[in-house]
């Protein structure tokens, strides 16, 4: 299959593009230019691989959780591409991109996948890697406030050496190390790459299981975004925001 | 060319069709009024997140409406700004993507000059030169209009805008959101003669705007007033005064620097585009004086009675029909943007060139 895939949900713009078995990848990090650098960089990969837009089987995204922006570039890209082409999507989640590049670079089957979501709160999820293209979240993805992150228990159930702690909320969640007999690899500097959105798509295209491209939306996981009049004159009555 | 037309720039979702040869072929415009009620006023970052909801359903059925599919597509226009960053990125690449997929031509759209050139979407088209008063929610301005593209500016406020004094005012009020129409509906209901309120800046020289103090004129009335001891109907009453007043003073205000531009620019004809533009009691008001009243035109010298030219209705709000029509204009001239996507959240409209000069 040829598939198209995207991720940027972070400051890293980063695409990916199968043609068959040739794989390919370009990322580039410059801090709020993922508009500008997107779809240059498809056209880049696409000469490279040979490829026409006409021979895209589909769109892959990352949908998240990540930057609120970032996350619709992906999505609103997608959306377009998909609907002009009249191919399928699938969206992949962020954290599960970290996961299963930790996978893919390290080879580490077990993955705390961290990202920082501003407002003191970290994005996370617990992420297990058997085979490449295979990464199941194995505890809820969420949005918290570090010191209630606690050990996920469902690691030790696992039979694994490494955990990773992973994505750039790790520093946030570093308590979480040492607590423990496990040995955890902490990489804090790594950025969700469009390989692993790719890798990890391409088994429900195959499986027939993908979207029409009005699906192809974000998972914001912080859904509560403004306070309402109501709520906002219930905290000023109770003193906690001045007027 | 059949261009399609994006419009994200604030709380409505608009596409539209509209065709190089025979003009609009259709649009749909999804309001987020409903959304953003609860929250008193818009809050960008729930408008981004609907927009990306409806983007493509919208398509999808004006396409289906009008009997269209995407091979037909010639070109693709967005609103690139101004607006708001989020929601206009939101369409801007969207849309832009779409178009690199067609493979088809696209163009970043200036908003406002989508207000200024509605009234072409019908057949009362007005031959440059003219003035023209863009009012809405975030813009007052004045512009002289040599030719499409050729903008130079007369005017602007120096603080709120005239729909935005308008919802602030509502607010004041008591009114729910969006404020600008009820207090319009209430005005109705009004003595605007019972307030002698300011008419700012009128007795100065210049073009400029300034509505932040009308407001605070109504809301210090309102204060004194309202704490009086009435009834429910003289409080009833002193509202519908007090909205009446205030909207006479802003369009008073709005049609004496209409008249002071045309006089400085020896032209005879007025274009009132945006939001405020559907003000029922501005549109009388304007054609009641300015049917009277005579301004030497033209090389000529002549004198003659100011042709007043608003766009219908569903043209003054946002709308994708004007960023569709802006876009075919300058794609049949041989403009396109580039496939790196931007957005202008401020964007001065006399940085505009006339269509096809940077092509």
């Amino acid at each position: 299959m040829n598939i198209l895939a995207l991720e940027t949900a972070t400051d890293n713009c980063s695409v990916a593009v199968a043609a068959g078995n040739d794989w390919r990848m370009e990322n580039s990090c410059e801090p709020r230019a993922q508009s500008q650098v997107l779809l240059p960089t498809i056209d880049r990969l696409l000469a490279d691989t040979g490829l026409s837009k006409s021979q895209l089987d589909g769109v892959a995204f990352g949908c998240g959780p990540g930057s609120f922006t970032g996350l619709r570039v992906a999505a609103a890209a997608t959306q377009g591409i998909a609907l002009a082409l009249d191919v399928p999507v699938v969206g992949v989640s962020t954290l599960a991109a970290v996961a299963h590049q930790q996978f893919r670079t390290r080879n580490i089957h077990l993955c705390i996948a961290a990202l920082d979501a501003r407002m003191s709160e970290v994005y996370w999820g617990v992420y297990q890697t058997l085979q490449a293209g295979s990464t199941q979240l194995i505890a809820e993805e969420a949005v918290a406030a570090p010191d209630t992150v606690l050990w996920p228990d469902v690691i030790d159930d696992n039979n694994s050496s490494d955990v990773a702690l992973a994505g750039s909320g790790s520093d946030m969640l570093l308590h979480l190390t040492g607590s423990d007999q496990r040995s955890v690899v902490v990489d804090a500097g790594v950025l969700p790459e469009a390989l692993d959105t790719l890798a990890l798509a391409l088994p429900v295209f195959e499986r027939g299981e993908a979207q029409p491209a009005e699906e192809a939306r974000p998972v914001y996981l912080r859904n509560k975004v403004a306070l309402t009049e109501q709520e906002r004159a219930a905290k000023r009555d109770a003193g906690t925001v001045k007027p | 060319m059949l261009v399609i037309g994006v419009e994200s720039s604030c709380d409505e979702t608009a596409v539209a069709l509209y065709d190089s040869e025979q003009g609009l072929v259709g649009h749909l415009v999804h309001s987020q009024i409903d959304l953003h009620a609860a929250y008193g006023g818009v809050v960008p970052e729930l408008a981004s997140r609907d927009h990306i909801q409806r983007l493509i359903p919208l398509l999808r059925q004006l396409l289906n409406d009008s009997g269209h599919t995407l091979s037909q597509i010639g070109g693709v226009a967005y609103t690139s700004g101004p607006g708001l960053a989020g929601a206009l990125l939101t369409g801007a690449v969207y849309a832009r993507a779409l178009a690199w997929a067609l493979e088809v031509p696209a163009l970043a759209v200036h908003h406002m000059e989508g207000h200024l050139l509605a009234p072409m979407l019908e057949s009362n088209t007005p031959q440059p030169p003219f003035v023209c008063l863009l009012v809405s929610g975030g813009h007052s301005q004045l512009i002289r209009v040599d030719a499409i593209g050729a903008y130079t500016f007369l005017g602007d406020t120096l603080d709120d805008a005239a729909g935005e004094a308008f919802d602030k005012t509502a607010k004041v009020l008591g009114l729910p959101y969006p404020g600008g129409p009820h207090l319009s509906r209430l005005a109705e209901n009004g003595d605007a003669t019972a307030f002698d309120l300011p008419r700012p800046m009128t007795d100065r020289a210049g073009l400029d705007f300034s509505f932040s103090g009308l407001k605070t004129a109504v809301m210090t009335t309102w204060n004194r007033l309202s704490q009086q001891p009435m009834s429910d109907a003289e409080l009833d009453k002193l509202r519908a005064d007090l909205a009446a007043s205030f909207q006479a003073a802003i369009v008073d205000t709005l049609r004496i620097k209409c008249e002071r531009a045309l006089r400085q620019e020896g032209l005879d004809c007025l274009v009132i585009s945006g939001g405020v533009s559907a003000n029922r009691h501005l549109r009388t008001s304007f054609d009641e004086h300015f049917s009277n009243t005579t301004i030497s035109a033209g090389s000529t010298g002549g004198a003659s009675t100011v042709d007043v030219v608003y766009p219908s209705l569903e043209f003054c709000t946002d709308n994708a029909a004007m960023i569709a029509l802006v876009g075919s204009l300058r794609l049949t001239a041989g403009e396109q943007s580039g496939s790196d996507i931007t957005v202008r959240p401020r964007w001065p409209l006399s940085e505009l060139c006339c269509p096809g000069a940077n092509a």
